[in-house]
Order: structure tokens, then C-alpha cells, then sequence
């Protein structure tokens, strides 16, 4: 009885975590609005405000991360986003981000990459990446 | 290491400097001394080869941006930092595999239709054909897309497309060059669907609207496709961003050949906001034999323009969708300067979608009738009596038309990449124009429709 109890406090609270937008420390913007950062990942800009091209990274297809980050974010399910996806892939306007597989393999990527934007859970956001915006 | 070496010195010294000072040494001693000093030896091998290793490595990491970091504090031994190196080199060097797999030169997407439609008569319009049996020809389709990497610049993009309604013969809807000037400016240049209206370059794919179709009163222009070249340029200011599409072109079917078309668009959009706006020209040969029920090729030179402003409002819980065009007959012998539009509203709750369209079009000016052809048609003047024949003129003045119509609809999701959807449309107010129905404006067949519904269910899906 204990068990299960434990599992969803764990997985409520993992939910509960919120997701973080996070570039290299060496970029020197210091804030996205949420609809730049839909812009950014929905393919329909190329640069960050401050002008410098970036390259979103996406998480696994159907990872809690990536569920979580398009309903908080854009309050699109999968479905929703797979339609904008096919309009934009159908008529030869954008191809959906490449996906990693984790937050570790996402953070790793952008600590090492000044040019990439992603995001992760934000319970393991640390120093190697620069926080831009955070999705509670 | 400077330990070692001054212990080897030390031995040596002692070896050389012993057999002085006592000057008897046995075999046995000297073989000691001897083993001593080769032990020695490998042990300063073993360490120069050791430091040998430990500055490659350090040259390495230096020229090594991405594994630089992960090198952990001086504090830690040697061997556990080689470790951490190695773990962080291939981690990165998998991630970069993926993503350049990802990335790779090719990609093949699709999407699939699969419906049934029953009208309650014969009707067809000027894209879909509409069967008073149940059919599964009007919105039954298959496409398959690919995308070849020419160069980080270019790539070339075909889509072929197969409908049940042509027998399943593949034809290229799509099938173009592109090259990009940079980020922000691209050109294409090839065979294009035109971008008239909000949904036009992907009214193929089901997947991507709330719909079964888009509303016909709108979307009502007989080509799709073009060859010819399109500029598209976006730029960003603050939240928005706004696309401007630039064509020019030409196109060829049946009934519409030799058409310059060219036209642009702008759209902004902002989170949950988009807007549109398109003006387009078109001058078209219409060979008036593709809509006539009797042989007479005749080509009628047309033409006009048309406008369209569009909006949609998406933000996950609400749906709301409007399209208002204007056709501009200026340079028309058949078509008819005609006003059409339509609003959607949806409302999203978890798989589900229910939406409710009402849409509206109808010509607006009364030109100079203009004799297409003339069809017989046979008359009973009275009950017994023998039938005649009486030769009917079918001018642009049969043309006029009007419609109004309610569609509602239900999407559901199957899952991520499926939807089925299942619609009811009302064609009414028809008042013996026929409305959008050609088949019934070209056959003298409107008089007395005045109402037309449809039932459609179909499956979307993309992969």
C-alpha cells in the first residue's frame, strides 16, 4: 500500500519539477519570453533576439520532458504538435528538431555546444549551462 | 620522476664507489648490484613513458573544446581523470552520432488518408466529387515525401501523391530545389503548390487541419500546383514572426492551361496568434469542353485577381479559424467576381475535438452573359405528350451562384500520429443557384436544390 503511494508522490513531484530552456554559459542573453523560446522550437526563428543563430534540441519523442515542455509551453499535446509538424514538414518549411535521448545527453550537448538551445527538467540544471527560461 | 632518477644516481654511485672502497666484491654481490640497477632502469622506462602519455593527453585536451571541461580538479589521480576523458569523449562523440544521424541527407516522411463520404445526390465541386452511394474515392489518399541534402544550402524535396479518386496514379504534387541565401531568405524553384489560402500548400494532409476538407466555399480554385519559383524571406520582431512568400509561375491541367499566376503573402504569428494575408493574379485558357456534358472544345480566355486575409487563434483549448477572399474577376468571361468565407470554432478536451463551421460564398456583380455552349435538354410540355428537345444556353449569367453551409465535425486522436474524424455538412440556401456544386450550375440541374448534406468519416494519418 506504502509502495504505490511513494511512486506517485515521486512521480508527482518529479512532474512538478518544471522544465528549463538552457543554452552554453558563453551566450550573453540572459532572458526568453515563452514565445520566443515556442518560436525557437517550433522552427519558425533561427536566431536568438540577440541575433546569434541557435539550433533547438528536442527530447525523446514521447519522454515526459518533451510532453511536459510543449503542454507548459505551448499547450500542445502530442497530437497538436505532430500537426503543426506535418503542415510544416508537407509543404517543405522546416523539419521537427533532432531528439536526445535524456536530460544528462541535453546538458551535456549544450555545455559543449556555444550554437544549441535545449531544455531540461530543472532539477538537474547546474553550472555547465545557462538557464534563459524557466517553465515552473 | 626526480626521485627516482636521484635514487638511480644514488645506487650507482654506491656501486661504482663500493668496489674502492672495499675492493672485494663476490660474484653474488656484483649480480645484486647489477639486478638493482636494471630494476631501476625499467622503473625510469615505465615513468618517462608515463609522462609521455600524461602530455599527449594534456596537448588533447587542450585542442579539444567539447572534453576540456570535463577534465575534473588536479586533485584527482591520473588514471581516474584518463577515465572521466574517455567516458565524456565517447558520450559526446554518440550524442554528435545521433544528431548527425538525425540530420542525415535524407529523409522520408508520409501521410495517408482513409475515408468514406455519402452525399444525398450527385454533386461534385470544383475539387472533390461527392457520390449519393457510399464512396470511398473522395478523401482516400496516400503521399510519401523525401528530402535530399544537396549541400548545407540546398536540398530538393519531392512529394508524390496517390488518390483513390484517380485510380491511384502517382502523380508529383511537390518537387523542387531549394537553396538558402541564409537564415533568414530561401528560394525554390520547381513544381509548388500554390499558397492561396491558409491551409492550401498542405490541404492534402488531413493530419494538419480540424477538418475532414477545408470549407470548399473557400478553397474553391480549381489548380494546386504550379512551376515555378518562390522567394520566402522571415524576420522577428520581438515575439512575432512574420514569412512573406513571393511566387510567379505557371500552370497546366485540363480545363485551366497556360495560367501566369503570380501573387504574394505575408503571415505573422505569436504564440497562439497567426494572420494572414495573400493577393494573387491568375490568367487562364479555360477549355470550356472539361466543364460542358457535351463535346465543344472552346478555350475562354479568363482571368482576375484574389485576395484573402486569414486568422487563427490556437492555444490548446480553443480552436477559432476565419478565412474571407475576394475574387476579382477583372479580365473573366466565365467566372463571376464572388466573395466567400468562413469561421471554425473548436474546442479541444483531451483526444477529443468538436467544431462547428459555417461558411458562406456567392457571386456579386451581373456581368454581360456570356454563351458558354448549349446543352439539349428534353421537355414533356404536357402529360402523353412527346417529348421535345430544346437546346438550353449555359452562360456566365448561369454562374451566379450562392451557399451557405454548417459543418460540424468531431476530430478524435487514435494517438500521436493518427486522428479519426467524422463530419456532417448542410449546403443550403442554395435558391436554385446550385451554390458551389458545379456539376449543377454546368448541367442546368440547380433548379429546385435547395439543400444538400454530406457524411464523412475518414482516418488521418502521418509517419
Amino acid at each position: 500500500m506504502i509502495q504505490p503511494l511513494v511512486l506517485a508522490l515521486f512521480f508527482a513531484c518529479d512532474a512538478l519539477a518544471g522544465v528549463s530552456v538552457i543554452v552554453h554559459p558563453s551566450q550573453s542573453i540572459d532572458e526568453l519570453t515563452r514565445a520566443q523560446a515556442v518560436n525557437v522550437f517550433l522552427g519558425k526563428i533561427k536566431t536568438l533576439p540577440s541575433g546569434t543563430l541557435i539550433i533547438p534540441i528536442d527530447q525523446e519523442r514521447m519522454s515526459p520532458e518533451r510532453l511536459e515542455f510543449y503542454e507548459k509551453l505551448a499547450n500542445k499535446n502530442q497530437n497538436q504538435l505532430n500537426a503543426y509538424w506535418a503542415r510544416q514538414v508537407f509543404t517543405g518549411k522546416g523539419q521537427p528538431p533532432s531528439q536526445l535521448k535524456n536530460n544528462r545527453e541535453v546538458k551535456l550537448l549544450i555545455s559543449n555546444n556555444p550554437g544549441m538551445i535545449g531544455y531540461i527538467d530543472s532539477s538537474v540544471v547546474d553550472d555547465t549551462v545557462k538557464v534563459i527560461l524557466t517553465i515552473p | 620522476m626526480l626521485f627516482t632518477v636521484l635514487r638511480s644516481i644514488a645506487i650507482f654511485v654506491f656501486a661504482i664507489a663500493q668496489p674502492l672502497a672495499s675492493y672485494a666484491y663476490t660474484d653474488a654481490e656484483i649480480d645484486q648490484m647489477i639486478k638493482a640497477l636494471q630494476q631501476e632502469n625499467q622503473e625510469l622506462r615505465a615513468e618517462l613513458a608515463q609522462a609521455l602519455d600524461h602530455a599527449n593527453e594534456r596537448k588533447q585536451e587542450s585542442s579539444n573544446l567539447l572534453t576540456e571541461h570535463l577534465v575534473p580538479a588536479s586533485s584527482q589521480t591520473q588514471a581516474q581523470a584518463q577515465a572521466v576523458v574517455n567516458a565524456g569523449k565517447s558520450q559526446i562523440s554518440s550524442i554528435n552520432q545521433s544528431i548527425e544521424q538525425q540530420q542525415e541527407s535524407f529523409h522520408v516522411n508520409g501521410f495517408l488518408t482513409t475515408g468514406a463520404a455519402l452525399a444525398d445526390r450527385e454533386v461534385s465541386d470544383q475539387n472533390n466529387s461527392f457520390s449519393d452511394d457510399l464512396s470511398f474515392d473522395t478523401d482516400s489518399i496516400v503521399g510519401l515525401q523525401a528530402k535530399f541534402k544537396l549541400s548545407d544550402r540546398a536540398d530538393i524535396t519531392t512529394q508524390l501523391v496517390a488518390r483513390s479518386a484517380d485510380d491511384w496514379d502517382l502523380s508529383a504534387e511537390w518537387a523542387f530545389v531549394s537553396y538558402r541565401f541564409n537564415e533568414q531568405m530561401s528560394v525554390r524553384a520547381g513544381r509548388l503548390r500554390l499558397p492561396i489560402y491558409l491551409f492550401s500548400e498542405s490541404v492534402e494532409v488531413g493530419f494538419s487541419y480540424p477538418w475532414v476538407r477545408p470549407p470548399s466555399e473557400v478553397y474553391s480554385l480549381p489548380i494546386n500546383n504550379y512551376e515555378g519559383v518562390d522567394f520566402l524571406y522571415s524576420r522577428n520582431f520581438g515575439d512575432w514572426v512574420s514569412q512573406l512568400q513571393v511566387f510567379a509561375g505557371n500552370s497546366s491541367n485540363d480545363a485551366f492551361q497556360a495560367n501566369e499566376l503570380f501573387g504574394a503573402n505575408i503571415t505573422l504569428s505569436s504564440g497562439a496568434w497567426t494572420f494572414r494575408a495573400s493577393a494573387s493574379d491568375f490568367a487562364f485558357d479555360i477549355d470550356v469542353s472539361a466543364f460542358s456534358p457535351i463535346e465543344q472544345s472552346e478555350l475562354v480566355q479568363d482571368g482576375g485577381s484574389y485576395y484573402n486575409i486569414s486568422g487563427m487563434y490556437d492555444d490548446g483549448e480553443w480552436l477559432l479559424l476565419t478565412e474571407l477572399s475576394n475574387f476579382d474577376a477583372d479580365r473573366a468571361n466565365i467566372f463571376r467576381d464572388s466573395d466567400a468565407g468562413y469561421i471554425t470554432i473548436g474546442k479541444y478536451m483531451g483526444d477529443w475535438m468538436p467544431h462547428l463551421t459555417i461558411a458562406k460564398t456567392y457571386t456579386t456583380n451581373e456581368p454581360e452573359p456570356y454563351t458558354l455552349f448549349s446543352i439539349p435538354v428534353e421537355i414533356i410540355p404536357a402529360p402523353g405528350a412527346p417529348p421535345i428537345i430544346i437546346n438550353v444556353p449555359i452562360s456566365s449569367e448561369t454562374l451566379e451562384y450562392t451557399s451557405t453551409s454548417y459543418t460540424l465535425g468531431l476530430r478524435y486522436n487514435l494517438n500521436a500520429n493518427t486522428s479519426a474524424k467524422l463530419e456532417w455538412s448542410r449546403y443550403s440556401q442554395l435558391e436554385d443557384t446550385g451554390g458551389i456544386w458545379t456539376n449543377l450550375r454546368f448541367a442546368a440541374e440547380s433548379e429546385g436544390v435547395d439543400e444538400i448534406d454530406i457524411y464523412s468519416i475518414v482516418v488521418d494519418m502521418v509517419f
